[in-house]
């Protein structure tokens, strides 16, 4: 810990005990706190660091005129001074602990009625519980009715609160097995067993909830036994508010129960109740819960898979479920409620369960999955507005889910899912007409044409054969596809081209004779649809779709680079448009997008240097790259010169990295090893990335300074030990930003190596290849031992404002804001004073 | 209160409505579908059609080649196209007192009902309705006028010969009604009939009932019509839209507390989502032309394409489609683009306000400026030197079978690049002209949109309407009571009303079922004077009034009886005719009820004791056994029976008068 601060802590806490003192801001005292608790925890003890606590401890306690913020802030000091066993006899000791955590003491004093105090009284006494010794003063100063009665509290907060630390009393009883609180515990026990009379029953069961996730056996069972009678008198009871906190209690308890067990036995018979309740809603719910639960008892998941099904049977006809089945009466109910609005909700809920339901064991499945795809599918046309084709089953719903995006949303999710389904890839076809009449379809909302293009490339991805995607359907899907190209909602524009980048990376499959096909030929005609499209969309007003094109005719392209086929006209286009939006589009988006299509060019490319167009346009991105406005498009750059820079100095082989290299190695290179690195160097410098990272790493925006420097480092650590000592091979690289030269300059005048910029131009102006003397010229490697790098580095590394958030910055605050408020009778912060807590 | 229905197309709709004395005829569309079997008029000639071969039976008997002509598997009439007008033999057209235009699309019959009939009466429209209906008249004539045929089929209208055809022409009804295209001298004589109203202005017909126009929302001027006498009111609804592009709102208070509502023109499209529609529009239009082909929109050249034209005015510039030239080409395009601009005050309060600034109402306006935008009266002319293409073509007429639009199916329909947008509706308009191109061996792209409801009511909207409007009774076409044929599951595309709305089709006739109760008389003031009320319960006075009724131009007037004139000095002169009415004292009213306790104790005290009383359902009756009389007391009447004996009689009579008020 800093000395500084503790040397100012006994001013701050003086300031602090003033009453009506100021603080800079309402998170002082939080942000104090949590110095607290980082110095508690790192260091040996919160007390042995600031000795001055306990007396503020004391003193606030005695000093009823402190604010209450400064009152909570106390209470959890105290807790966090006693939650180690030292600090707890100190409080002890000096007769703190009972006064500061003793209800009846605030009570007198008018303060309980406040909720920011009575949450720093349970959250202090949450932090003490750490120890026996705080769990024998808990029991002995008998906390546990105030605790309880907080419970029930008008706040929310206190109440959650309060929930918390009684489950940390009960957890704490359980790790330490010490008999003598078994008061206590008894009496929570006793306590949450009249739940079914309290009105806050879902605080209780939430508690219950908790308390059971995280308990051990023996008292697990003394709960459960405590609250079965109840439980099970809240189920008969059945209260829809209560049904979800029911269901997380019985679920919980169930989970860690041995099958054979007795108790086991009677929450199965509970889950069984609630399975058949009267409630279709419900019901549902906790088939849902208990599906999700993944529980062992098989008829139970059975059950609730078929419960849940219902709907879709009701409403498509296609009969999943056989009619004997003993849910006759729930048919009924949930057929009346199918015609009513709250269908929407009911039909999601059986939709978005249809993944749990397959990922049961088949033989437990009441029908085959591909039949549920076909309820599914049929469900999907009817919600589709233009959709001519009608079911056997509920005709009152179709008015309610016709054109409804969130059903149709939820029909696709559970349609993606279903792909994953054995036995299904026959109705391919079905899938992909259903598909494409969504596309079609001008009602159609664009979150739900995104959904179906992620579904076509779902399907296609694991359907090993398309040879049955007719002409006819591929001509009306490319129709559809080529419209929402088209499309005068951005958002469709967007999720098509998207698409077109995705069903790229959509691998290939083999048709029945046994050839390789890709799946975008397939659906679309191959590279000589999609390509025309994208470069459209590259001349898009939205700024998301020109970004979303690039990044698709990277994915579309990436294969041709793999290949290393070789350019045509169209990609010289391209690459021309793009240098286009890195120079004049207005949105960082499109210009992000085209750097990161130069990247994903250079690593897709087996031979870069050999393809003239990508190593042609390397100088302008690299150079329009880091001096874009945007920062990310600048690390995007930098990210781009470090691929050259791996590129143009591959990592050495494996066994060197390991291996001690000696410093003779580095002071003395063979003459070969410097003449490659000289023409690497030379390269780095032509393709632009020196005077790129030279520019970053005096941009503003650290994250891009920190790259550049640590690029530069990097190229130091390659190129300084080799070149140093050849005189005769100096590089020179031009820098086009100013503000590099400028601090190159700087140090020049400072230091005492003059020369660099000078002597380079002389000495190339000597040569005759600078025709003129050029100022903007540098030595790379001058520059980079120049350049102080490490200093700059460890800067760079600390966040930007951690001089603003360090302690003693907060101390220094505390400080500055009491003096300043210091003439008496001026209490103008009184209206910032808030509930926060 | 009778209803005759002329028309069987919903949103085109000719009605009769006799109220009270007058004969109302509300709106005289003119059914255009007829012209979808006839072949179709090029401006230029074109080999395709001049080369179709005739029609003959299959077994050779029947040889119509000059009149008939195969087109891929359908027969069509190679003649002038023919309408079928509104059914004119179910009642006598003449009779007609007054026509009521509801807006420029439903007066196109105006000139076979108003010529040549023997009509006699006046038509009421708004003058936007007038002015661009004339506009949309001049265009028909005009279609029709520049390519005449020289021929005119008839022979194949031949009952016996009709019964042999193939297709829809076997099935073709009232062929022999089917009239050709009226002049543009028959134009202006129908037009001259037309008064001009302004909205919720009220039109005395007759002093029977007035009609007033309500702004209904679906197109410049248009409107919807209240019929209402002093205690009844008949509304009626034709197109109208809730959604306003440009028009006026529709005017929606005005119609509640109707007895019947007449409801035609709405939609049956399903969708309720114009901005998909619109977008989709624009979409498919970015895409066929993006592809290098052309974009053909069969419309009118009014209403909905001034929408279209706003809509692609926001859209041209997003999706890169700067270069590429609309033209609109209609005898009267020039007139329809202007005329929109300079009805201010039948726009909606958006497109008003921009009237006080230096720009026009429409961003047409823009469009024609910077030349994006070109208009041309027809294909001929300037048009030929400055075509370009790929292009934007709107024209008429939407049937493809006459007009401009024609040159284009032959000039672009061999290629599947280009495409045809049809903006009508289809359910009930165009469905024989997406199935004349896919039939035509035209090849070029087909997408129908529903514009029109851009236009027109859905269903979900009118049921919010009338849940409003609360109607006693609506009238539809039995089109709206039934779902759509192509959708026979979406049983909310149709009306369910309670009690259920009753259907009409073509040469229904209506008893609209509501009785008329009362009629409004005015009583003068010196009569009303002279009136003696007398208070029978608390509030309500009553008088007896002997009077003279006047009857005249449905006016009832209640006159104080003339004095007798002074006797005549010649008796020889008296004659039965000029006697002045009769005047007696009226007898008096009487009211009240007959307690009988009461009066069983008023006949005890005049000696009648033996009095036996029985009750009956609707009063009692009283056996006076020694008397043997009998006295019914119910409570419409009171009935004395004796016999023969006058005084006791009369003694009965006075005491139950006893009980009873006088007026």
């Amino acid at each position: 810990m800093d000395s500084q601060c503790v040397s100012i802590l006994p001013r701050v806490c003086g300031v602090l005990l003033v009453s009506g003192s100021s603080l800079p801001d309402d998170t002082s005292l939080e942000k104090l706190l949590d110095w607290f608790t980082t110095v508690a925890q790192t260091g040996p003890s919160l007390l042995e660091a600031c000795p001055c606590l306990v007396d503020f401890v004391s003193k606030v306690a005695f000093n009823y005129a402190s604010g209450s913020s400064i009152l909570s802030f106390t209470l959890k000091l105290t807790g966090l001074i006693g939650a180690s066993e030292d600090g707890f006899k100190v409080l002890k000791e000096c007769s703190v602990l009972k006064l500061v955590f003793n209800p009846q003491h605030w009570q007198e004093a008018g303060l309980w009625e406040d909720p920011c105090l009575r949450i720093g009284w349970i959250q202090g006494l949450k932090m003490i519980l750490q120890h026996s010794e705080a769990l024998s003063f808990f029991a002995q100063a008998d906390l546990i009715e105030p605790l309880l009665q907080l419970q029930t509290d008008p706040s929310l907060f206190v109440a959650s609160a309060a929930n918390q630390t009684l489950a940390q009393v009960l957890l704490l009883c359980q790790s330490l097995s010490s008999v003598g609180h078994n008061g206590s515990k008894n009496r929570d026990l006793e306590h949450n067993s009249e739940i079914s009379q309290l009105p806050g029953s879902q605080q209780i069961l939430r508690l219950l909830a908790m308390l059971l996730v995280r308990v051990g056996p023996p008292l697990r069972d003394t709960l459960l036994l405590a609250v079965m009678n109840s439980l099970e008198e809240l189920v008969t009871t059945s209260c829809s508010q209560l049904t979800v906190p029911l269901l997380d209690v019985i679920l919980a308890a169930n989970s860690g129960l041995r099958d054979d067990c007795v108790p086991k036995q009677r929450l199965i018979r509970l889950l069984w109740a609630m399975l058949n309740m009267k409630k279709p809603d419900d019901v549902m719910q906790a088939a849902a819960a208990v599906l999700r639960s993944h529980q062992s008892d098989p008829a139970l998941s059975a059950h609730s898979a078929r419960v849940l099904l219902l709907p879709l049977d009701i409403v498509t006809g296609v009969s999943l479920l056989d009619e004997n089945s003993t849910e006759g009466e729930l048919r009924i109910l949930i057929t009346e409620q199918l015609k009513r609005k709250s269908c929407i909700s009911m039909i999601c809920v059986c939709l978005s369960n249809i993944p749990q339901i397959t990922l049961m064991a088949s033989d437990r499945l009441p029908c085959p999955q591909r039949l549920i795809v076909t309820a599914v599918l049929l469900l999907l046309r009817l919600c589709c507005v233009d959709s001519s084709s009608s079911s056997p089953g509920c005709v009152e719903v179709v008015r309610f889910i016709t054109g409804n995006s969130k059903v149709q949303k939820c029909a696709l999710e559970a349609l993606l899912v279903l792909s994953k389904s054995p036995g299904v890839k026959m109705v391919l076809v079905e899938v992909f007409k259903v598909l494409t009449e969504y596309l079609n379809s001008p009602s159609s909302d664009p979150s739900v044409l995104q959904k179906s293009y992620q579904v076509v490339i779902k399907w296609v991805g694991v359907c090993p054969d398309l040879s049955c995607i007719t002409d006819q359907l591929r001509e009306g899907f490319i129709q559809a596809v080529r419209k929402r190209a088209c499309d005068t909602r951005w958002e469709a524009r967007d999720s098509t081209v998207e698409f077109l980048g995705h069903l790229v990376e959509v691998p290939s499959c083999w048709t029945f004779t046994e050839q390789e096909t890709e799946p975008l030929d397939v659906l679309l005609g191959g590279r000589r649809f999609t390509v025309p499209l994208l470069k459209e969309a590259l001349q898009d007003p939205e700024s998301y779709v020109r970004a979303s094109s690039i990044s698709a005719l990277a994915q579309t392209l990436a294969p041709s680079w793999q290949d290393g086929t070789a350019l045509t006209q169209e990609q010289e286009d391209i690459v021309a448009q793009l240098q286009e939006v890195l120079f004049q589009d207005s949105e960082g988006f499109a210009r992000r997008a085209a750097v990161k299509y130069f990247t994903a060019w250079f690593s897709a490319c087996s031979s870069p240097s050999s393809c003239w167009l990508l190593m042609q346009s390397m100088p302008t991105v690299l150079s329009q790259g880091v001096a874009d406005l945007d920062w990310e498009v600048k690390l995007h750059t930098l990210e781009l010169a470090e691929l050259l820079l791996d590129r143009a100095f591959p990592d050495p082989s494996p066994s060197h990295s390991y291996a001690v290299m000696s410093d003779q190695d580095h002071r003395l290179p063979i003459a070969g090893q410097q003449s490659d690195l000289l023409s690497s160097l030379k390269n780095l410098v032509d393709w632009g990335v020196v005077s790129a990272l030279l520019c970053g790493v005096v941009d503003c925006d650290r994250p891009v300074a920190l790259k550049a420097c640590q690029l530069l480092l990097k190229l130091r650590g390659i190129v300084c030990p080799v070149m140093d000592n050849a005189a005769d091979t100096r590089v020179f690289c031009q820098l086009a930003g100013a503000s590099v030269l400028q601090q190159v300059r700087k140090i020049q005048e400072i230091g005492k190596d003059t020369h660099v910029v000078s002597e380079a131009c002389s000495e190339a102006d000597e040569e005759g290849i600078c025709a003129s003397v050029d100022p903007e010229c540098v030595g790379v490697c001058e520059v980079l031992r120049l350049l102080d790098l490490d200093e700059k580095l460890s800067i760079l590394t600390q966040s930007s404002d951690h001089i603003y958030n360090s302690p003693l910055s907060l101390l220094q605050d505390i400080l500055t804001a009491a003096a300043a408020s210091s003439p008496p009778g001026q209490d103008s912060r009184q209206e910032l004073v808030m509930d926060c807590y | 209160m009778k209803l005759y229905c002329l028309s069987g197309h919903p949103t085109l709709p000719c009605n009769v409505l006799k109220f009270k004395s007058t004969t109302v005829m509300l709106d005289c569309g003119l059914d255009t579908t007829s012209v979808l079997n006839f072949l179709p008029l090029p401006l230029v000639h074109s080999p395709r059609l001049s080369k179709l071969p005739g029609w003959v039976s299959k077994d050779g008997s029947l040889n119509l080649e000059k009149e008939l002509k195969e087109c891929a598997g359908r027969v069509f009439v190679d003649s002038q196209p023919e309408f079928c007008l509104p059914e004119r033999e179910l009642l006598d057209l003449s009779t007609i007192d007054v026509i009521l235009i509801s807006n420029y699309h439903c007066m196109m019959a105006l000139p076979y009902i108003t010529e040549h009939t023997g009509f006699t009466g006046t038509v009421y429209a708004t003058e936007p309705t007038l002015q661009i209906g004339r506009l949309l008249m001049e265009e028909l004539v005009n279609f029709m006028e520049r390519v005449p045929k020289a021929q005119s089929a008839t022979c194949w209208k031949n009952k016996e010969i009709q019964r042999m055809l193939p297709g829809p022409l076997k099935d073709a009804v009232d062929v022999w009604t089917w009239k050709r295209c009226y002049s543009m001298q028959e134009v202006n004589s129908a037009l001259s009939k037309v008064q001009l109203v302004g909205y919720s202005q009220k039109v005395e017909l007759f002093g029977a009932v007035q009609v007033s126009p309500l702004s209904s929302g679906y197109s410049l001027g248009s409107s919807n019509w209240i019929i209402q006498s002093h205690h009844e009111k008949v509304s009626y609804v034709s197109g109208s839209s809730l959604l306003t592009t440009h028009p006026q709102p529709m005017d929606q208070s005005s119609l509640k507390n109707s007895d019947v509502l007449i409801l035609t023109g709405l939609t049956q499209m399903p969708t309720a989502n114009p901005d998909g529609m619109l977008g989709e529009f624009c979409s498919n239009l970015a895409m066929t032309i993006r592809a290098g082909g052309n974009v053909l929109v069969p419309c009118y050249s009014s209403g909905v394409i001034y929408d279209l034209l706003e809509c692609l005015y926001q859209f041209i510039e997003s999706a890169n489609l700067g270069t590429t030239p609309f033209y609109f080409i209609s005898p009267v395009a020039n007139s329809s683009l202007e005329f929109s601009q300079i009805f201010a005050e039948w726009l909606c309060h958006n497109k008003q306000t921009k009237v006080y600034l230096p720009e026009p109402p429409f961003p047409h306006a823009e469009l024609i400026q910077t030349n994006k935008l070109k208009h041309y009266p027809s294909i001929h002319g300037d048009f030929s030197s400055e075509f370009r293409q790929p292009c934007v073509v709107f024209t008429g007429h939407p049937s493809l079978r006459f007009g401009d639009v024609v040159h284009f199916m032959e000039l672009w329909g061999k290629s599947s690049l280009n495409t045809v947008i049809f903006t009508g509706n289809y359910h009930t308009d165009f469905s024989f002209s997406a199935e004349f191109i896919n039939q035509s061996n035209l090849i070029l792209k087909l997408i129908l949109f529903d514009l029109i409801f851009l236009s027109e009511l859905n269903f979900h909207q009118v049921s919010k309407l009338l849940k409003e409007v609360q109607p006693l009774h609506v009238v539809c076409p039995e089109q709206y009571t039934q779902p759509p044929l192509t959708q026979s599951h979406r049983s909310d595309l149709m009306l369910e009303l309670q009690p259920p709305p009753m259907p009409y089709r073509r040469c229904s006739v209506l008893n609209l079922p509501f009785r008329r109760r009362y009629e409004r008389v005015y009583i003068l003031p010196e009569l009303a004077n002279s009136l003696v009320p007398s208070e029978v319960k608390p509030g309500v006075s009553v008088a007896t009034v002997s009077a003279v009724l006047q009857s005249k131009d449905n006016k009832h007037t209640l006159q104080s009886v003339p004095k007798a004139p002074p006797v005549a000095p010649s008796k020889k002169r008296k004659r039965v005719m000029e006697e002045p009415p009769m005047t007696m004292a009226p007898k008096p009213l009487l009211s009240g009820a007959v307690p009988l306790e009461a009066f069983l104790a008023t006949l005890q005290k005049h000696g009648i004791t033996e009095v036996k009383v029985e009750e009956t359902a609707d009063g009692h009756i009283l056996h006076l056994q020694a008397e043997d009389t009998l006295i019914q007391l119910e409570e419409d009447g009171t009935h004395i029976v004796c016999d023969n004996n006058e005084p006791l009689r009369a003694t009965l009579r006075d005491l139950v008068l006893r009980f009873l008020q006088k007026l």
